[in-house]
């Protein structure tokens, strides 16, 4: 296991962490293959070599200031940096403030365990929940669901999005959080919800004035495109906008994502 | 007889994405139900084509029987088939639609902004000014009934009107609000905005948010901006005040979810330097946060001094200081404006059941 760590060796220390790994910048990205953690202290630190290894290996942010906030927004909105449930935010307790300029943030924070514990979990190991089966998925495959989405422009304001529990995190990947305003968190009526198939119809049923659904699936021999859809629109009238082929997976299944516009 | 409210945008019967125009096309035709058979809404496919060519993967205009959309090229089979109907148009840009409905349809002209001063303030080349005028002129002059919006702007084209005195009637902005379902929200946090247009001018009344903001950690405000580029003399102060713990900004929000925020606001504020277009203006959003129950923090010289009977909230002539937005905020927390909200939503009422809008159209 290895961990890079953004920051001096006293600033890990403050963490209680032990970084494996303090390589010049040249051999940085030679070493990038072996990562398999990494630790921004402050992000506002990183650079665009940094994303090439945030976006493909589990990442904690560590909040120092509420400039880390704006730059994390920034690049959010900037299509650099992609959060995922294998992320990590450690907001320090200065900065807890934070949370209600982008309630986001709180998705992301490991309550159950520390850092320490979170760098030890296996690679692969999501931190937050997600859709069962998208399980046994890494980091750099589910990461594609948000290279390939917050490409979409899907409405021209911020939407206010519902998740199901198991998409709470991921959601982020299907719409940007730096544009996206959490309809459960901040009190506001849904546009748009985002569920796995097997949640679809709850969060309908709970969300019937939403207007756009976001469902993250991998499609295969036993669900396919159309029995999907089926699904979906059995009880209640939705229109497929798009079906977005996100990646090949094994077993002749892909992981996508289905864009409808209901009602 | 039917009505048929002529839209330059989706009113909110049809779309999520709602501006002025399509809140006036909605008031309006709520006015006119009592007095016509039918009320429907009606669109040129040209300004359809228009308004759903954003790039965008979900345009959420949804179908419904009182919205129709006629191509240009048929608007005249379309007038001469129907029966003898009334025509609102609430924008100048339609002369020609209009002279057509006119040889055989009664015609509402209904000025909703002063589109000529909107046009000098921005900039525009005189040729498209003469031009808006020389419209407005000639929807005047075809119209059976002129509607005005507010008493300020009456005073504006008193000269206009001066022949047609007994066709005019006031018809002050009210956009309808759905009633809130469950019970009211607490009410948390102070909304404000930035420029709306590009001759509205916010930078020091945002200077002045930032060094509340920034004085007054407590205050947590919700501020809707587009992201403005660096080029943009608003630009500075919003970057500032995007770092500020107690801000959350969003560029803009759906219909339904912006009326929620404002039922959340303790307090609503937009403030703009005066010019000559402001000072017939009235302002969408301050008009909706009073509808939505919230005091708001304004400009006074503008076409809202002469709304509402009493000002529900304050209005300052000159930019509000750090110190004058949290004395402010402080009142409305202390629900100090309660009764002139109260009677503010009764003047709405009022506005709303006017039966001399559409009286004698019919």
């Amino acid at each position: 296991m290895t961990i890079v760590f953004l920051g001096t060796p006293e600033q890990a220390e403050t963490l209680g962490i032990a970084p494996d790994l303090a390589v010049p910048p040249v051999a940085f990205a030679q070493s990038m293959r072996y990562v398999t953690r990494m630790v921004a202290f402050g992000p506002r630190f990183m650079n665009d070599r940094d994303f090439e290894l945030v976006n493909r290996v589990p990442a904690a942010f560590v909040i120092t200031s509420p400039v880390d906030v704006m730059h994390l927004e920034m690049h959010l909105r900037g299509g650099r940096l992609f959060l995922t449930p294998w992320d990590a935010v450690v907001l320090e307790p200065a900065h807890a403030d934070c949370r209600f300029g982008a309630p986001w943030l709180d998705l992301f924070v490991p309550h159950a365990i520390g850092l320490p514990e979170f760098l030890q979990l296996p690679p692969d190991a999501p931190l937050h929940p997600l859709p069962t089966e998208l399980g046994g998925l890494p980091k750099r495959v589910v990461v594609k669901i948000a290279e390939q989405m917050h490409r979409q422009r899907v409405v021209p304001y911020d939407l206010s999005l519902a998740t199901s529990p198991a998409c709470k995190v991921l959601a982020g990947s299907v719409s940007n959080f730096a544009n996206t305003a959490l309809a459960e968190a901040e009190g506001l009526p849904a546009d748009a919800i985002c569920a796995e198939p097997a949640a679809v119809e709850a969060m309908r049923a709970a969300h019937p004035k939403s207007r756009i659904l976001f469902c993250p699936a991998v499609i295969g021999p036993n669900l396919t495109v159309e029995l999907l859809h089926q699904q979906i629109t059995a009880t209640r009238p939705a229109h497929l906008v798009q079906s977005v082929l996100v990646d090949r997976l094994p077993g002749g299944r892909a992981l996508s994502c289905l864009l409808y516009a209901i009602g | 007889m039917d009505c048929y409210i002529v839209c330059n945008m989706f009113p909110p019967l049809v779309s999520d994405i709602v501006h002025a125009p399509g809140l006036r096309a909605e008031q309006l035709a709520h006015q006119a139900r009592p007095h016509f058979d039918r009320v429907c809404y009606v669109m040129t496919k040209s300004r359809y084509d228009m308004l759903t060519r954003a790039p965008t993967a979900v345009h959420g205009i949804r179908s419904h029987p009182d919205f129709m959309v006629v191509h240009d090229s048929y608007l005249h089979f379309f007038l001469d088939r129907i029966e003898r109907s009334a025509f609102v148009f609430s924008q100048v840009e339609m002369p020609n639609f209009l002279e057509m409905v006119a040889r055989r349809h009664a015609v509402v002209y209904d000025i909703l902004a002063p589109k000529a001063l909107e046009l000098i303030c921005g900039g525009a080349k005189p040729a498209e000014i003469a031009r808006t005028e020389e419209w407005h002129k000639r929807s005047l002059a075809f119209a059976d009934r002129v509607l005005v919006n507010g008493e300020k702007n009456l005073e504006l084209f008193g000269y206009d009107l001066a022949s047609r005195v007994d066709m005019v009637v006031n018809n002050p902005f009210c956009p309808l609000v759905p009633e809130a379902e469950g019970p009211a929200p607490e009410r948390r946090h102070v909304v404000f905005f930035s420029g709306a247009q590009k001759w509205t001018n916010n930078i020091a009344f945002l200077g002045a948010m930032a060094d509340c903001l920034e004085a007054r950690p407590d205050i947590r405000a919700y501020f809707l901006s587009p992201l403005k580029n660096h080029e943009n003399p608003e630009s500075v102060a919003i970057s500032r005040l995007v770092q500020m713990p107690n801000l959350r900004r969003l560029s803009g929000l759906s219909y339904p979810t912006h009326l929620s925020l404002l039922r959340q606001a303790v307090a609503v504020m937009d403030w703009s330097e005066i010019n000559e277009e402001r000072r017939y203006s009235t302002s969408t959003r301050l008009i909706q946060a009073v509808a939505m129950g919230a005091p708001i923090l304004g400009n006074a010289g503008t076409g809202l001094d002469k709304y509402w009977g009493e000002y529900p909230g304050e209005s300052a002539e000159t930019v509000p200081t750090a110190e004058t937005v949290a004395t402010f905020i402080d009142r409305a927390r202390k629900s100090e404006f309660d009764d002139t909200l109260k009677a503010a939503a009764s003047w709405r009422a009022m506005v709303l059941e006017d039966e001399t809008i559409f009286r004698g159209i019919a």
